[in-house]
């Protein structure tokens, strides 16, 4: 409706006539997806990129600041810019927004492609159950090296297809990825290595989710399924590292961080390369000795404000508001996603504790997920544990934004390794726990399947 | 031709009532009318980045055909001249026009920062041959150093699917200002690179020959990436005519770019983000510390979009539009452009030892500039309300 129209007219003008007056549509208040103090109404390739609406004074300067920094490549020590060096050794790229394009998604690769939007995870269980990183390579795998070092590896996916049919007897055909890691830099991984290949996340709304109160995402887990609906839902319990005890986690595709900062300090070290405060040990092998050998950028190498000025750019993207909510179709889909029971873990609405961004408190957000892990089956499995996450679980995505994922990013690609090609592709991908949903969905006839597939794009 | 626009212009300039005087006539200038103003300063802004860099290019390519102290000290100069009109144009970025076109649009290569110096050259700290002038595998020529340039997001990130973690920041104007000026070592002065570091045998550092050939292909580089976004802005460019033919949705952009170059990228960016590192070396152009011109000319160039105006070229401007939409907010946002041109005029250089003490008053000025330049980019999406072109964004990144 309006808001899509206009704003593809207006190239990449903000729309804001409806801002100001009050909701477009008539209801909903599901418009408001990131709460009045996170939506902002956009909807063109900048969508993701925009700070909470209700950001002023020394906040908005700061979301201004993070960005930058959030966009800027860094470069090797020793540099002039002494605070904007110390890139890797190794890395996996010299920017966040590398992998976050546009404050969005990492595309999987096509058949035989580098997986570079993202990382590829590793590690071992040892036989007491403990999980350890990867003896020689670490806990990630660093593709890209400074000048003179090499990179660790490269990895590439493979698909197989499978094939499938509808209901209704009409054909689909997924991909099945298979990861290899070619050109080993340090010798060949271990036998029984473990690896999860993961592509970067959506930047939006992450404050939000982070203020959702502790007791009432616990107070939905069900991890024996009590109810007995075949729906659990897990929460994982992670390591705070900054309070030196164990968190809720609630972000990375497995709930795998306790929250945005630690995060981020996360993504410095390991996927920059970058020594923080929180983590202040460099990626390097300790095989590694070109690695070993180059020079470091400071201790740390990422000042505490520049740490602190990009968790809170992290933490402060607002929500793109959904479109066409009030579209017959679209709420007939919104039916249907409930009635297939999309929700259970998708959940919909919460209600916001409290939060250092105050202005989001109290407020209702529309993210649909619950933040716990599921079993989705061995067809998403990567048999790898994380925390207490075990090698089926994931986290429910939220799919807030998704439907604008394609003007931002060029690219539909879906699930935590970007396999699914399409929304349809990826709801067919959920078993375990989410098999009844999947069911569902395919065996509804074509009519209501576009409906369901007609609410995901609004969001 | 190029004499008939300009007289046309100067028609236009004089009847838009730009000198103001007759408070009560009703209509100002058509949207249009600004849109074609804007275009020609835009035109003889980039005209004028050529030849400020085609002379830094023979000034280059003459020290390279002999590597003496004086031809050095002649390119540097020829390097400071070029920056001043180039600054200004950066007013014309971030709608995605010629210079920043997500496609093809040459930003990355011609200002992408900050720049990757061990990437490139040897420095103290790291004195080996890891780097493209050390690595003699590397060809200098055009099309090897485009390979290992990711200047930024206008490159990396653009069209997408074009992620390449292997390169790195080694082209553009910062680049040659390293291999002119070297590393800023001193914290009283810019870089002191000696000549005899391109020389060879005998030089300075190794690879002399390489340091020189590098600095030479990539000034050409830079001046064919400047003609090719002049060539687009040129009377009859493909790019200036489609930007005419829709005068309110250029405004739109034009008012954008605007409002994004004061907050987003001078505001922040370049500004904010060094007051808070404190990094002396968190400037543009910190190896030449040249960074409080970089400043001036970003700031001038806000305002001559403002007012219409690029050196002695003037005619109607945003400022002319507002005026007859709303009276009170030309004045404060004139006043407002006008004061913060004032504040980077005076402030004293370089902005390199202003920004690593809070306590001095080139730290204060900066932090206030800072808030103004927040303010100024608010009041350009307020001015583009005013003259009823509805909500644009001053937050969008690039
Ligand atoms: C190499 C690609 C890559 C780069 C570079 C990268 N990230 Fe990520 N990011 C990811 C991946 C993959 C995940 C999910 C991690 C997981 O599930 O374990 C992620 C997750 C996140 C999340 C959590 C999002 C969520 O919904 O749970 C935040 C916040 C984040 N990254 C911030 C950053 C910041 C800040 C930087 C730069 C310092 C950065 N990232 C650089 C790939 C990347
Ligand atoms: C049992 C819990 C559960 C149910 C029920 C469920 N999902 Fe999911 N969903 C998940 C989890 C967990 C993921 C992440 C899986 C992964 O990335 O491998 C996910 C991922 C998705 C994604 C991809 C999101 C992204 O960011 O890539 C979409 C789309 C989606 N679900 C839609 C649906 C729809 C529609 C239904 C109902 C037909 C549904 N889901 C039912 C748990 C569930």
């Amino acid at each position: 409706m309006r808001l899509g129209r206009i704003s593809q007219a207006l190239g990449f003008l903000l729309l804001g006539c409806g801002a100001a007056a009050g909701p477009g549509p008539a209801d909903p208040a599901r418009y408001w997806a990131g709460g009045r103090a996170g939506t902002v109404e956009v909807a063109t390739d900048g969508a993701f990129s925009l700070p909470l609406p209700s950001l002023t004074g020394d906040a908005e300067r700061q979301f201004f600041r993070g960005r930058a920094l959030f966009r800027d490549q860094w470069v090797t020590a020793p540099a002039s810019t002494e605070t904007r060096d110390g890139l890797g050794p190794v890395f996996n790229a010299r920017a966040c927004f590398a992998c976050h394009q546009k404050d969005g998604r990492g595309r999987g690769p096509e058949d035989g492609g580098d997986f570079v939007e993202g990382v590829v995870r590793l590690s071992m269980t040892m036989p007491s159950g403990e999980i350890r990183p990867e003896p020689n390579y670490g806990g990630q795998l660093q593709p890209s090296g400074i000048y003179g070092v090499p990179g660790e590896g490269r990895p590439k996916v493979h698909y197989r297809a499978i094939e499938g049919t509808y209901g209704d007897g009409q054909p689909y055909s997924l991909r099945q990825p298979e990861l290899v890691v070619e050109a080993l830099a340090l010798g060949p991984l271990s036998e029984t290595v473990l690896i999860s290949a993961r592509v970067a996340p959506m930047m939006i709304g992450l404050g939000l989710l982070e203020a959702i109160p502790e007791d009432e995402l616990l107070a939905a887990a069900d991890p024996e399924d009590l109810d007995g609906d075949g729906i659990s839902g897990r929460a994982n319990r992670v390591d705070d590292v900054q309070r030196g005890a164990s968190a809720l986690g609630r972000f990375g595709w497995k709930s795998n961080q306790p929250n945005v900062a630690q995060q981020t300090a996360g993504a410095f070290g390991g996927d920059l390369g970058l020594t923080t405060r929180l983590f202040p040990v460099g990626p390097c092998s300790p095989t590694d000795e070109a690695c070993l050998a180059a020079p470091s950028g400071g201790d740390p190498e990422v000042l505490d404000a520049i740490l602190e000025d990009v968790a809170f750019y992290s933490k402060a993207l607002g929500v793109p508001a959904p479109r066409n909510v009030d579209d017959p179709e679209v709420v007939a889909g919104e039916r249907v996603f409930d009635e297939m029971g999309c929700e259970s873990c998708h959940r919909s609405g919460w209600t916001l504790g409290a939060s250092e961004l105050t202005q989001v408190e109290g407020e209702t957000i529309w993210p649909y997920t619950d933040l716990l892990l599921h079993d989705l089956g061995e067809g998403l499995a990567d048999h790898r544990p994380d925390f207490e996450a075990n090698g089926q679980e994931w986290r429910t995505a939220p799919l807030w934004g998704l439907g604008l994922l394609g003007q931002v990013n060029g690219h539909q690609t879906l699930l935590h390794d970007g396999r699914a090609r399409s929304f349809a592709e990826a709801i067919l991908w959920h078993g375990g726990e989410g098999e009844a949903a999947k069911e569902n969905f395919r065996t509804a006839d074509a009519g209501t399947r576009a409906a369901l597939i007609r609410f995901l794009e609004s969001l | 031709m190029r004499g008939r626009t300009v007289l046309l212009l100067l028609v236009v300039g004089s009847g838009a009532g730009a000198c103001g005087g007759d408070e009560e006539a009703p209509t100002g200038p058509t949207q249009a009318e600004i849109v074609s103003q804007y275009a020609k300063l835009v035109d003889r802004n980039y005209q004028e980045v050529v030849r400020t860099a085609e002379a830094l290019d023979q000034a280059i390519q003459a020290f390279v055909a002999d590597r003496t102290p004086a031809k050095l000290e002649a390119a540097k100069t020829a390097w400071l001249a070029a920056r001043v009109p180039y600054g200004q144009t950066e007013a014309f970025r971030f709608y995605d026009g010629p210079i920043d076109d997500p496609v093809d649009g040459p930003e990355g290569r011609i200002n992408p920062w900050p720049l990757d110096e061990a990437y490139i050259d040897r420095v103290p700290g790291a004195d080996h041959d890891n780097n493209i002038i050390g690595d003699t595998t590397v060809t200098l020529d055009a099309e090897t150093l485009g390979g290992l340039n990711e200047g930024g997001e206008g490159d990396v990130f653009g069209a997408g699917g074009n992620f390449n973690a292997e390169a790195s920041i080694a082209l553009g104007y910062h680049a040659i200002e390293f291999m002119l000026w070297g590393q800023d070592q001193n914290s009283a002065g810019p870089g002191t690179r000696p000549a005899t570091d391109f020389l060879e045998p005998n030089g300075t550092l190794p690879n002399g020959n390489r340091r020189a050939q590098f600095l030479s292909v990539v000034s050409t580089i830079l001046v064919a990436d400047l003609r090719s976004v002049a060539t687009q802005w040129a009377s009859g460019g493909a790019y200036r005519s489609s930007f005419e033919a829709d005068a309110t949705t250029s405004l739109k952009k034009l008012m954008g770019g605007m409002g994004i170059l004061a907050k987003g990228e001078l505001g922040s960016e370049r500004m904010d983000v060094a007051l808070t590192t404190k990094d002396q070396e968190d400037e543009h152009s910190c190896f030449s510390d040249n960074t409080h011109v970089d400043f001036r000319m970003n700031m001038l160039g806000i305002q001559n979009v403002y007012l219409g105006r690029y050196g002695d070229l003037d005619g109607p401007g945003v400022q002319d539009l507002l005026r007859s939409s709303d009276a009170a907010l030309e004045a404060d946002m004139t006043a407002h452009l006008a004061d913060l041109v004032a504040t980077l005029d005076g402030f004293s250089p370089p902005v390199d030892q202003a920004i690593s003490d809070s306590n001095s008053v080139g730290f204060q000025t900066l932090s206030s500039v800072v808030g103004k330049l927040y303010e100024a980019g608010d009041k350009v999406a307020a001015a583009a309300q005013a003259i009823g072109l509805g909500t644009i964004s001053v937050e969008l990144p690039e």
